[in-house]
Parts: structure tokens; sequence; C-alpha cells
């Protein structure tokens, strides 16, 4: 018999291996390769999905927009509704608030948490509400996406204005895509500038400049709210 | 006077500007601000300009001159701007951006800067002498606001000085050079307060502090301007602070 199952072949480091030892080695090494490239190719897709997710959900909210500022019947309470569902829809509240203070929130109270959560939303919404007209005639030509480390996506474009009066402007959505969650928005970056990132820089510089309480950021949104003129 | 002789002065000037106040450590706000005190009364003075003069000014500009004019107004900013791209893009080793700037200065020339006749084609990316510094290694060195101009660092303002002592337009000689140099500062300025009227009109009216936004966008915008002339050794490939936010 020519095939020796169980015969013993020296290897150069002599190690002695029989060809069933080795049969079942090719085997395993051929199933690790089959379970490395699934891996790899199960996370491209998995990652592609992620994309699609974060550039869907940007296409969503200007769809959505589009469609609400064109209804010419919006009174002002209309649009801070509308406004209020796609905040929570669409954005990641809770994430924004924590980033917009920095290290602050750590060393807020319970009460401070929930107190600068509830103004931040208020003065949020009264600011998108001023500018809610202006969307009318505004479209967005996506150009770029980007994924960030595995939980951010930056979706890329250009916001054009129909009716000309603004030039156009390179805008990012920077989208939050955990694995376990829907995807959100978390910040929107207009011609490099993170509106996230200044609106903590000023909160945190405000917060430094009164020792390091948190409840003078408070006052100050509570001033702001009350000095509020609606257009 | 040398032009080494004003750069100096420049120099000296700003330095002095830097080191002429500061605040104690524990009242920093930031970093890269330690004359914040002194830089809160030039924003509040620049601001008060912008109420009495800029604003009105863009106001007016913006509701009455018709589109075409404002498009051509800011081609002529934008065109007087290229000779400086050409020398610093050339200064930094990006030939190509020279090149570009100098082709667009040539041909736009034909209409005084007026009309962009090259539309559509490739434009040169802005480059300053703030830049160029930045490519030779300079650190940025703190936050300064300089009245009428605004947000700089001592390495941008200083790089501002000598793009103006530089400028090869000042070759030119005669009153009607002389009449567009003094009146171009005015009219970048208006020209910038209108393109961007709703934004600092955002900043001063809807802020908890309308300095630190400003300084926070300026950076922003400065950094990402910055990026490649950044020496190798100082680009960051560590992750940026949102990806931080979520790995924490």
């Amino acid at each position: 018999m020519n095939s020796k199952p169980f015969s013993r072949n020296k290897l150069p480091e002599g190690i002695m291996m029989t060809h069933l030892q080795k049969s079942l080695l090719k085997v395993k090494a051929a199933a690790f390769s089959a379970i490395i490239l699934l891996a790899c190719a199960g996370g491209t897709a998995c990652a592609n999905d992620r994309v699609s997710e974060a550039e869907n959900l940007v296409k969503a909210l200007i769809t959505e927009l589009e469609q609400t500022s064109s209804q010419a019947d919006m009174t002002d309470k209309d649009n801070r509704q509308v406004l209020n569902k796609l905040v929570d829809v669409y954005f990641d509240v809770d994430a924004i608030t924590r980033f917009s203070v920095g290290r602050y929130w750590r060393v807020a109270s319970d009460f401070e948490k929930s107190e600068y959560t509830r103004l931040f939303r208020l003065v949020f919404l009264n600011q998108a509400n001023e500018q809610f007209h202006k969307l009318r005639d505004l479209e967005f030509k996506p150009t770029t996406t980007n994924t960030k480390g595995d939980k951010l996506i930056l979706v890329g474009g250009i916001i054009h204005d129909k009716s000309g009066e603004f030039p156009d402007v390179e805008i990012f959505w920077r989208i939050v895509a955990r694995p376990d969650k829907p995807a959100k928005i978390f910040d929107i970056e207009v011609e490099n500038i993170s509106m996230l990132k200044t609106q903590q820089d000023e909160n945190t510089t405000l917060i430094r400049r009164n020792a390091g309480r948190f409840s003078a950021l408070i006052e100050a949104l509570q001033e702001q709210l009350k000095n509020h003129q609606p257009n | 006077m040398s032009v080494m002789v004003k750069l100096l002065l420049s120099a000296c000037a700003l330095s002095f500007l830097a080191a002429c106040t500061s605040m104690p450590v524990d009242e920093k706000t930031s970093i890269n601000d330690p004359f914040e005190n002194t830089n809160r009364k030039i924003f509040a003075f620049n601001l008060a300009v912008d109420d009495y003069a800029l604003e009105p000014a863009a106001n007016l500009y913006r509701n009455t001159a018709p589109e075409p004019v404002q498009r051509g107004v800011n081609n002529y900013v934008s065109w007087t701007g290229m000779p400086l791209t050409a020398v610093n893009s050339a200064l930094q080793g990006k030939f190509e951006n020279a090149a570009l700037a100098s082709l667009n200065f040539l041909v736009n020339g034909l209409t005084f800067g007026f009309v962009d006749l090259m539309e559509g084609e490739d434009q040169p990316k802005r480059e300053d002498f703030g830049q160029t510094l930045t490519s030779a290694g300079l650190n940025q060195g703190p936050y300064l606001v300089v009245p009428f101009l605004g947000s700089n660092t001592v390495r941008s303002a200083s790089g501002r000085v000598v793009d103006m002592v530089i400028n090869p337009l000042s070759a030119f000689s005669g009153k009607t050079a002389s009449d567009a140099r003094t009146t171009l500062p005015i009219v970048n300025a208006v020209s910038f307060r209108t393109t961007h009227f709703d934004t600092i009109n955002d900043v001063k009216n809807n802020s908890l502090d309308a300095y630190a936004r400003a300084r926070s966008a300026y950076y922003q915008q400065r950094d990402k301007l910055l990026q490649d002339n950044l020496p190798k050794s100082e680009v960051k490939d560590d992750l940026d602070e949102f990806e931080t936010f979520f790995t924490e």
C-alpha cells in the first residue's frame, strides 16, 4: 500500500506529524481563512449598511423639511410642533446635550442636568424656528460620505438655494450609527464650522468664567429665553 | 523705510499688544487665549464699529446694489488677492497653485477682476503669509483680537502685516492705484459683511457669549485652512474629539 495515512514525516523543525494531522491542519486553515474572509465581507457589508443608513437619514430629514416648510398655511405654533418632532426623530438629543457642555456634564447635579436639557432644547427650538422660513428654497446635493471610527459617519454635500439669494454652502452631517441603535444626527458642520463644537466652546467658556458654576449657564439660558423676541 | 524694518516694527508692535495685558491662570478660559480680558475689550470695540458702521453699510449695500454688481465686487476682491496667493504658494512650494493664481490674475485682469472669466475652471486655493509661516513650522501663538480686523493669532496677524507689505499690487504707482489701495480694505470689509450678514448677526444677537463663539468659529475655520500647511510631524492622526466622546 502506497498510502501511509499514519506514517510520520519528519518536519524541518523536527516535529513529527501524521498525514491525518496534516489533513486536519489544512482543513482548519481553510476554515479559518473562510471565517476571516466572511468576517471581512460581513464587516464591509455592515459598514456599507451603516453608510446607507446615514445617507438615508439625511435625505429623509431634508425631504421632510422641504415638504413642511413649503406648506403656506403653517402657523408659528405648527412649525414648533414639527420641529419638536423632527428633533426627536432625527437628532441624538441626549448625546448633543452632553457634548455641548463638555467635561462640565460630569460635575453638574441631576437637577442641573435636567434643567439644562430642558432649557437647551427650548433655545434650540427658538433658533430653529426663526430660520424655518429660510429652508423653503434650499436643496441638499450629497457629495461624499466617510466613516469616522466605528460609530460616526460624515455625510457631506452642498446646500443650494434655489432662489439664488444665498451662495452654495458646503455642509457635513455628523451621524452617530451604533450597531444596536438607529442612526441619528449628532452635529452639523457648515463651511468647516461645527455647530456643536462652537456651542460647547461657548458654554464651557461661560461656565469657566463663572468659577466653574454650572448654574451660571442655566441662568444665562433662562435670561436668553426671557429676552427672546419671536420674529 | 526698508521692508525689513517695517516688518520688524510690526512684529514688535504685535508682541507688545500681546504682552500688554494678561490674566491670572485660574481665570483663563482657553489655553490659546491668555490675553482674554484685553481681547474682549477690543472685541466690544469691533462690535460697536460693526453696529454703527459696517452693519448699516452692508445692509444698505445688499438691499440696493443689484446681485450682478455684488457678484462683480466679490470677484474683484478675490482677484486682488491673487498676487499674494501666487507669492505665498510659491514660498510654500505649491507651484501649481502659484501658477493657477497667476493665470487667474492675468486672465481676469482683462476685466479688472470684476468678471470671473475662469468660472468653472480649477480655482486656486487662497494662501496667505500666515499659512507660509505655518509651513515653516512657526508656532501660532496666542489668540489676538485686532481692532477693525478681528480674530487672529499672533502668527496670522504677523502674516497679515507681511502680506500688506509684500503685496505685489503695491508696486503699481499713480493716483488710481493709490485710490484703489485705500478703498480696497473698506470694499473688502463691506463685501465680507454682506456675504456673511445673517451669520454675523446670529453671533451678535443669539449668543450667550459672542466673543467665545467668534473665537471658536475662527479657530475651527483656520485649523481647516492650515491642514495642508502643517509640517508632517505636527499632523495629528489620532481620534478627533467627537470620536473620543463616543469611545468614553
